[in-house]
């Protein structure tokens, strides 16, 4: 670099910060906008939480944990989330793998189909599988509940399939987006030629997107909306480093 | 339709098409397809005018004018204070910044009842706030206040969320080329800005909108549920499955069905439009 360079340097700094903020007033006053409307949602709400929780003292809290049935409960709940969460991955990795990469017709059906879960009132979630497997629903698993014989049948599958499959069917959304937008990042033009791509599939999918999967699920778990690293989280999001791909291969070629 | 005929077929590169799809067809269907299936077939019980009786009963109706108008005006809300959080939780520093983009997501993780509860004992009469509100002749338990209070609760990560990586990712020479043009601040702003975060917007505004369409933990303990005045559709569902009336519950939920599968479509399209229209723009 030439000292030019290095002189010209400073004064497009100074143009930066000038004209890509605001004047502190303005600054000021959105930082206090955001955090007075954060506070009024969510703050004061999480330290009523906590105040609420250890009003009694932090023995008494603890003493409700050991009721049995508060235990039973959150056992009931882990146990759900065991099977719920491992079953998804499984479904949000295939359905990542599906949208990222390939293009075919009803995407968007598919994609709105995936989605239905997130916004379908939990009250519906649980009406559609009572009426599978409920007493006079299709399956009908537990029509002798009260045949003794069965009452396990019963257990089983409200404690498990039940739960499992309402704790499935609020997952499915949440699990898939982040992995979807893991594979957009990596995009089918990582992975080298066209004729490589077949030979090496197995060892690149395995270093190249099950790191990135990693990534995605680690971020996910938490059930967190977090789409970091770009667009939003669909398909369509894919067009970009597409796009750009192909120009790099033909001026390649 | 008829230049599908003329383009040439493509070739797959990749694999494991047919693969994802078979499972992710079968998943989808055993998980969430039939069980759905389930309800448009339970509604079928019904003939057409009992079906359409049941949908449009006054307080059927009431609950749905009640859903849609807190839902909405909560999206609306938190699509401006969204933005707002957004924009200072990437542009501004400030004491306390990342504790409070780790928060943003609590709504989103906290379960729905625990939220409820909270927000009712809050805004109730004893309540920190509620007693601060209650001189003021305002109630919010029990009122529908109080749903959109909860409502907006729970839609505040989605505006945030798909907001900030857009904005986090805008590149500042588009704003310096504006300001190197002679556009103020506001007008870069106004025109250079919102318009390219309006996609993500509008996405945030349409899943905040959706995810309080189907609320009903956090809303049943703050609402009061008094008929006509306070009673969300869900609600209205439970109710009939309390009387054991499945039909009924069923045709409303049907109506709630296919008002949030439209909804995810055209979020799903208004991506797929605004993505194409951003790539040729760009390109």
């Amino acid at each position: 670099m030439t000292p030019v360079a290095t002189t010209f340097h400073t004064p497009h700094r100074v143009a930066h910060r000038h004209t890509t903020s605001e004047p502190p007033v303005v600054r000021r006053l959105l930082i206090g906008v955001a955090l007075g409307f954060l506070s009024l949602f969510l703050f004061l709400p999480l330290v009523f939480v906590f105040t609420q929780a250890f009003a009694k003292g932090i023995g008494f809290y603890f003493h409700t944990l050991h009721d049995p049935m508060a235990w039973s409960a959150i056992k009931l709940t882990f146990t759900a989330a065991v099977i719920a969460v491992p079953l998804n991955c499984v479904f949000g990795v295939c359905a990542a793998w599906l949208i990222a990469k390939f293009d075919f017709r009803g995407k968007n059906i598919l994609l709105t189909l995936i989605d239905l879960p997130f916004s379908v009132s939990p009250v519906i979630a649980g009406l559609i599988y009572v009426l599978v497997f409920g007493a006079q629903g299709w399956l009908g698993l537990y029509k002798n509940a009260d045949n003794p014989k069965f009452p396990w049948l019963a257990n089983w599958h409200f404690r498990r399939a039940g739960n499992c499959l309402g704790d499935d069917f609020c997952d499915v959304p949440v699990r898939r987006p982040r992995v979807d937008s893991a594979h957009a990042g990596a995009g089918p033009q990582r992975r080298g030629s066209r004729a490589r791509a077949r030979r090496e599939r197995l060892a690149d999918f395995l270093a190249c997107d099950f790191a990135q999967y990693q990534m995605g699920f680690a971020l996910r778990r938490d059930f967190m909306q977090r789409p970091r690293d770009g667009r939003i989280r669909r398909g369509g999001r894919r067009e970009r480093p597409d796009s750009r791909a192909d120009q790099h291969d033909s001026a390649a070629h | 339709v008829a230049s599908d005929s003329v383009r040439p077929k493509k070739i797959r590169v990749l694999p494991g098409f047919k693969l994802t799809l078979g499972f992710t067809v079968f998943y989808l269907g055993l998980i969430v397809l039939i069980p759905l299936a389930a309800v448009f077939w339970k509604a079928t019980s019904l003939t057409w005018p009992e079906f359409w009786r049941t949908v449009t009963m006054p307080t059927a109706l009431a609950s749905y004018r009640l859903t849609f108008g807190a839902s909405f005006l909560a999206a609306l809300v938190n699509a401006f204070f969204g933005l707002i959080v957004a924009w200072v939780l990437v542009r501004y520093e400030f004491f306390g910044k990342k504790i409070v983009d780790a928060l943003v997501d609590l709504p989103f993780a906290l379960p729905t009842a625990v939220a409820g509860i909270t927000l009712a004992s809050l805004y109730g009469q004893n309540g920190w706030i509620g007693q601060l509100l209650m001189p003021l002749g305002i109630k919010v338990a029990n009122t529908q206040l109080g749903i959109f209070i909860a409502l907006t609760f729970i839609g505040l990560p989605f505006i945030v969320r798909t907001v900030q990586p857009i904005l986090e990712d805008l590149d500042p020479e588009l704003e310096e080329a504006a300001s190197s043009l002679g556009a103020s601040r506001w007008q870069i702003f106004w025109r250079v800005i919102l318009p390219m975060l309006t996609p993500a917007l509008l996405t945030g505004f349409a899943l905040a909108f959706a995810r309080a369409l189907g609320e009903y933990g956090s809303v049943i303990f703050i609402a009061g549920n008094k008929p006509m005045l306070t009673q969300i559709t869900p609600v209205i569902i439970m109710q009939e499955l309390d009387m054991f009336d499945y039909p009924k519950a069923t045709a409303i939920a049907v109506v709630m069905l296919v008002v949030s599968f439209v909804l995810l479509l055209a979020i799903n399209v208004l991506q797929w439009w605004t993505n194409r229209y951003n790539t040729t723009n760009l390109a």
